[in-house]
């Protein structure tokens, strides 16, 4: 749910709509009391303030973190010959990392096939099913925003992805069963 | 060629424009916002040839090897019955100098000397997967850097003087080169020889769209490998060969990889 428009809001915290840490999911489930800072990549996003701008908790009222999903970071190599690419994060098939809900609720419920960032600097969200592309405006992965509306989409075989190209940076990092939160809004 | 598309306004923000089209069944969207039109079209053929590249066959390809215009070779994945008759061939007069058949996707194809190094034809074998070892490169009396190099290597069996030569591909190259198309994935090869000489042209790789790929032949005068209507779509060309004298820096002839999904 999102963050009240009236009345108090803190950085940490397990009171729902109060709290920035649980909004955002972050610490230990029930808690949430992690090391949190307005200027942090993640609470900018919520407050829509990335960038250098200033940011207060004033900025966080009425802002919802939107869908969390939760990648548990997989790494496998294709040898598309001539190259291998590496790639990071999740892929349904073959099984490698997983992803918890891995329901898209932002895309009609779709279930995610694939989130992973390669080494030819794509970053791609797969879908199993068709959507638009529409319903939500940024993802942010490990604190990195990326926006919607800068993806390449395409359906292809009844299936909808969007692809970041030019991605350098891996927000999934490149350690093996390493989580890292995805938040939609 | 510039291609042709429809742009989709946004509902939710009329900023938030993209370039639509759809191809061979496929639906793309391609943000568009206050991008040059070459910048949007660059985005379109980046979109096709993303989609070729996700609808490889793991092991089961052809690649039509293109210069100045013609099919200069024809490389199978060794799985397929084509390449199994090559790797008879050269199990006839090489026999078990490799482990031809140890992956469905190593490749395998019949060369002519259409360039140097290349003095007769012959058929080249390339071992993907694997660097090429210690022992391998020490009987061409070569060594390199392990974390330089890339993991495959090719062999090409000369069938006239049943010498072989050993191309090894690794990522950077240390000495001056010409200007080269640049891309994430770009890499090297040397080709040394069984006395111990190597050839002094380099091979140098991009994945490119045709469209860079056109242009930079044409700023370079270079022929570019393709012929005007082939392969247009980025559909099928994804890997691009340059070659270059590492002595005088000049321009070998230009090649284009088509890969082709064998069902």
């Amino acid at each position: 749910m999102a963050l009240q428009s009236t009345g108090f809001i803190r950085l940490a915290g397990n009171d729902t709509g109060r709290s920035v840490a649980k909004e955002l999911n972050l610490g230990t489930s029930g808690v949430h009391t992690p090391t949190i800072s307005l200027g942090q990549n993640n609470v900018r996003a919520l407050a829509q303030r990335t960038g250098s701008v200033s940011v207060g908790l004033g900025h966080l009222r009425g802002k919802s973190a939107g869908e969390v999903q939760t990648v548990t970071v997989g790494v496998w190599a294709i040898p598309n010959a001539y190259f291998t690419s590496y790639y990071y994060g999740y892929r349904q098939s073959p099984s490698t990392g997983s992803i918890s809900d891995g329901t898209l609720g932002v895309a009609s419920n779709r279930t995610i096939a694939g989130f992973h960032w390669n080494d030819i600097t794509n970053l791609g969200l797969y879908l199993s099913g068709s959507a638009s592309n529409s319903g939500w405006t940024t993802v942010t992965i490990n604190g990195i925003a990326l926006s919607r509306s800068s993806a390449t989409f395409m359906t292809v075989s009844g299936n909808s992805r969007w692809l970041w190209m030019s991605q350098t940076t891996n927000p999934f990092g490149t350690t093996t069963g390493a989580t890292k939160a995805a938040v939609f809004t | 060629m510039n291609r042709e598309y429809t742009t989709r306004v946004s509902e939710e923000d009329v900023a938030e424009t993209y370039a639509t089209l759809t191809k061979n069944g496929s639906y793309f969207e391609i943000p568009k916002g206050n991008r040059s039109e070459e910048e949007v079209q660059q985005g379109i053929d980046n979109a096709l040839l993303q989609e070729a590249l996700f609808k490889l066959s793991a092991d089961h390809y052809r690649d039509d090897v293109y210069c100045d215009k013609v099919i200069v070779r024809q490389d199978y994945s060794t799985g397929l019955t084509e390449a199994q008759a090559l790797i008879q061939e050269l199990q006839a007069v090489f026999p078990n100098y490799e482990d031809w058949d140890r992956h469905n996707h190593n490749m395998v194809g019949r060369y002519t000397a259409y360039r140097e190094p290349y003095n007769n034809s012959g058929i080249s074998f390339y071992n993907f997967g694997e660097k090429p070892t210690e022992s391998l490169l020490l009987s061409f009396n070569t060594s390199y850097l392990n974390s330089n190099l890339i993991e495959w290597y090719g062999l090409k069996f000369d069938l006239e003087t049943e010498q072989v030569m050993l191309k090894v591909v690794f990522y950077n190259y240390d000495g001056e080169t010409p200007e080269l198309p640049s891309n994430p994935r770009n890499f090297y090869a040397a080709t040394h020889n069984q006395d111990g000489t190597e050839s002094e042209w380099v091979d140098y790789y991009a994945y490119a769209t045709p469209k860079l790929i056109r242009e930079f032949c044409a700023e370079k005068g270079l022929s570019y490998p393709l012929p005007p209507t082939t392969h247009t779509d980025c559909d099928v060309v994804w890997c691009w060969g340059f070659v270059f004298n590492k002595n005088t820096l000049e321009y070998g002839p230009v090649k284009a990889y088509a890969r082709y999904n064998i069902t």
